[in-house]
């Protein structure tokens, strides 16, 4: 690897975030109240305030080791490499990049499912909310053929007792009821 | 105790108990043997599980889930050179070619032993010790518990992550997120802007099943491995007497060095495993046999990682310090089943610390047991489809983070922390550092805060005692260390 690292965009992103919840973390004590019960007693946004300022600095190194990463003696070049290394490998995470956004309509539609089920979860109960989730989000990582339509709907009914029976049953949990179980 | 401990013993080998004990246990070896899943993962989806149960059970349920998911890991590790956990990267180097030889049998069933020896042998060290060290731990006054639990975030940041300042931002994320809602001691409400459901604060459950669940479940839809069948099949030559017999030094060397890196936080299982493969190799009069399908090399490695085990209840039981993302759900399930880790543990709950023992040797012999007879059917796991388990697990996390406070509040939480803990691993942030800091940091403060009200404001005494005053030396030696990284990075040109 020679020549100038790039400029590391996602870290740079990400100095940022840190830092605005760090700006953030050290304003609120002054939005409220500081009670001390005796003498000593640091109160109770010492700590807050203390993240806050190491948050700040953190990352302002982060944010400076994206801007200027570039190396220049070799025990620094060998440092970066390392950190590199550790965080990310330039061809890998292209490769893995591409697979990714092939994958992502899977993980969206899986993700839109999730909400769905979280949201009828209590109105529609356990039972009526859960098999149709696990079939739905089976099919949507499957290819789509009558077999594996089969196959999931099996599963998800079939899971969906199981799991209902036992954390009833023997774990004893009160699972949401919906209006037919 | 004894007694207590051979009652409990007993009471876990009542049919019904038996029976989910084993089924926990074997769900904490499928995520163990899967790779991507995890020991933590399977912990986080069986802790709320267990809420509505007897404390006991409870306990004995996750210990069961604890100890399958760390030795879950030799199954992938033997047949697909995949370790299932970071804790069987050395078994790949062994177990892998003997497999390869036809001898997949013998692999496997080395390695099941192997990890017995390695739970059994650590299980009598931590009997033997933890009684010393809590009475040591009784002693210990808020100064040190400050500096303890400040010294083993910074550990885990020092040893677990490659990259100090993400490290670092990482543990502070971990404390900030434990900070919000209403402070230890005084109970004024921080960071939670008016809103009731979050001034009770983060709950662990939520957190743990979002960071190493949910996370787990939107890589592995974003980048699938699928097992290939025909590696699966097991056949060939059994484990013998004599070879156990001639590897019972390396058992014991292997035991001893799981143990010891066990009781440091953050690297764990991960480390021992190839700490004790080198060990192992250095001592052999013919190391190159290392590597080409030696059993010496599988009893190192399997010994080692779950003789690990052992070594992380060391100081999670006397000191109520965890050491890694599976313990630190440990503990907090231990807190929420009413059984308070640390030095008292010992004086006030006997029969609870008991009953950690009793499980942790019933589940260690009924998982040989069940991983022997199952030694040819259990690989077939590896087969289940991502697109089978994915829908399952996720479903399994919305209810657990529902049912731990019958809240859908909750729930979204764990949504949530799900995408953070997918982003910071993508983006290289180990979680470790974070879930340590949000364990770790309530402790931390409330022992900061009485030891500063005990010395009236005074910080000299967090230097002027003893004990305090070396772990407080060793945190700024290893933030030195750590910081000295980033000045070497930034140090201007020329």
């Amino acid at each position: 690897m020679t020549g100038a690292r790039r400029f590391n965009m996602a870290d740079a992103i990400a100095a940022g975030l840190f830092a605005a919840l760090a700006v953030f973390m050290l304003v609120q004590p002054f939005l409220g109240r500081e009670p001390r019960l005796s003498t000593g007693d640091p109160g109770p946004w010492l700590l807050p305030i203390a993240f806050g300022v190491g948050l700040l600095v953190l990352s302002g190194a982060l944010m400076l080791r994206a801007l200027k990463p570039n190396p220049i003696s070799p025990e620094t070049r060998e440092a970066v490499e390392r950190l590199k290394a550790v965080g990310e490998d330039d061809w890998l995470s292209e490769s893995m990049a591409h697979g990714e956004r092939r994958a992502l309509p899977r993980l969206l539609a899986v993700s839109a499912l999730c909400i769905v089920y979280v949201l009828t979860f209590q109105h529609l109960g356990f039972y009526l909310a859960t098999a149709p989730f696990l079939f739905l989000a089976t099919m949507a990582l499957s290819e789509r053929t009558a077999r594996n339509a089969i196959i999931a709907a099996i599963i998800a009914i079939l899971t969906t007792a199981v799991v209902g029976l036992v954390l009833t049953t023997f774990l004893e949990v009160s699972l949401p009821r919906g209006l037919l179980f | 105790m004894l007694d207590m401990f051979l009652a409990n013993v007993f009471w876990l080998l009542t049919p019904t108990v038996l029976l989910f004990v084993v089924l926990a246990t074997l769900f904490g070896l499928i995520l163990g043997a899967l790779p991507g899943m995890s020991a933590t993962m399977a912990i986080a989806i069986i802790l709320p599980l267990t809420f509505a149960l007897e404390t006991k059970f409870g306990i004995a349920l996750l210990i069961g889930v604890y100890i399958g998911g760390v030795t879950g890991g030799l199954v992938s590790a033997t047949l697909l050179r995949i370790p299932g956990t970071p804790s069987s990267i050395a078994t790949t180097f062994d177990a892998y070619p003997l497999a390869q030889k036809g001898f997949a049998q013998k692999a496997l069933g080395t390695a099941m032993v192997a990890s017995a020896f390695g739970g059994l042998i650590s299980l009598a060290v931590l009997v033997t010790f933890a009684p010393s060290i809590s009475a040591f731990a009784v002693k210990l006054g808020p100064h040190e518990y400050a500096m303890l639990s400040l010294g083993a975030i910074v550990l885990v940041v020092f040893l677990s992550s490659g990259d100090y300042i993400k490290g670092l931002i990482s543990a502070i994320l971990g404390m900030t997120i434990a900070s919000v809602g209403f402070a230890p001691i005084d109970g004024t409400a921080r960071l939670s802007f008016g809103v009731i459901d979050i001034m009770a604060g983060v709950s662990l459950v939520p957190l743990m099943v979002g960071l190493f669940g949910a996370s787990q479940v939107i890589s592995g839809i974003l980048a699938p491995a699928e097992a290939t069948k025909s590696k699966l099949e097991v056949s060939g030559q059994g484990v013998t007497l004599s070879e156990v017999r001639n590897n019972l030094g390396n058992i014991l060397r292997s035991s001893a060095i799981g143990v010891g890196i066990g009781i440091l936080p953050g690297i764990g299982g991960s480390a021992s495993n190839l700490l004790s493969y080198g060990a192992a190799k250095q001592s052999a009069k013919d190391p190159e046999a290392f590597g080409t399908g030696d059993v010496r090399g599988i009893y190192a490695s399997e010994t080692a990682n779950n003789a690990s085990v052992g070594g992380a209840l060391l100081p999670l039981i006397t000191l109520g310090i965890p050491g890694d993302g599976a313990t630190a759900i440990l503990i907090g399930g231990f807190t929420i089943h009413g059984l308070q880790p640390g030095p008292l543990l010992f004086q006030e709950q006997p029969d609870l610390m008991s009953m950690i023992y009793a499980a942790f040797a019933i589940t260690t012999i009924a998982l040989l047991v069940l991983q022997l007879g199952t030694i040819r059917l259990f690989p077939k796991v590896l087969l289940i489809p991502a697109r089978i388990l994915n829908p399952l697990l996720l479903m399994l996390m919305v209810v657990g983070a529902y049912i731990s406070d019958n809240r859908v509040f909750d729930v979204w939480m764990m949504l949530s922390f799900g995408v953070l803990g997918y982003l910071l691993e993508r983006f290289g942030y180990s979680l470790a550092p974070l879930i340590l800091g949000f364990i770790l940091g309530p402790i931390f403060e409330a022992s900061f805060r009485r030891a500063m009200m005990f010395s009236e404001g005074n910080l000299v005494d967090f230097v002027s005692r003893p004990l305090s005053a070396v772990l407080l030396g060793l945190v700024l030696v290893m933030l030195f260390v750590s910081l000295g990284g980033i000045k070497r990075i930034m140090r201007p040109r020329g």
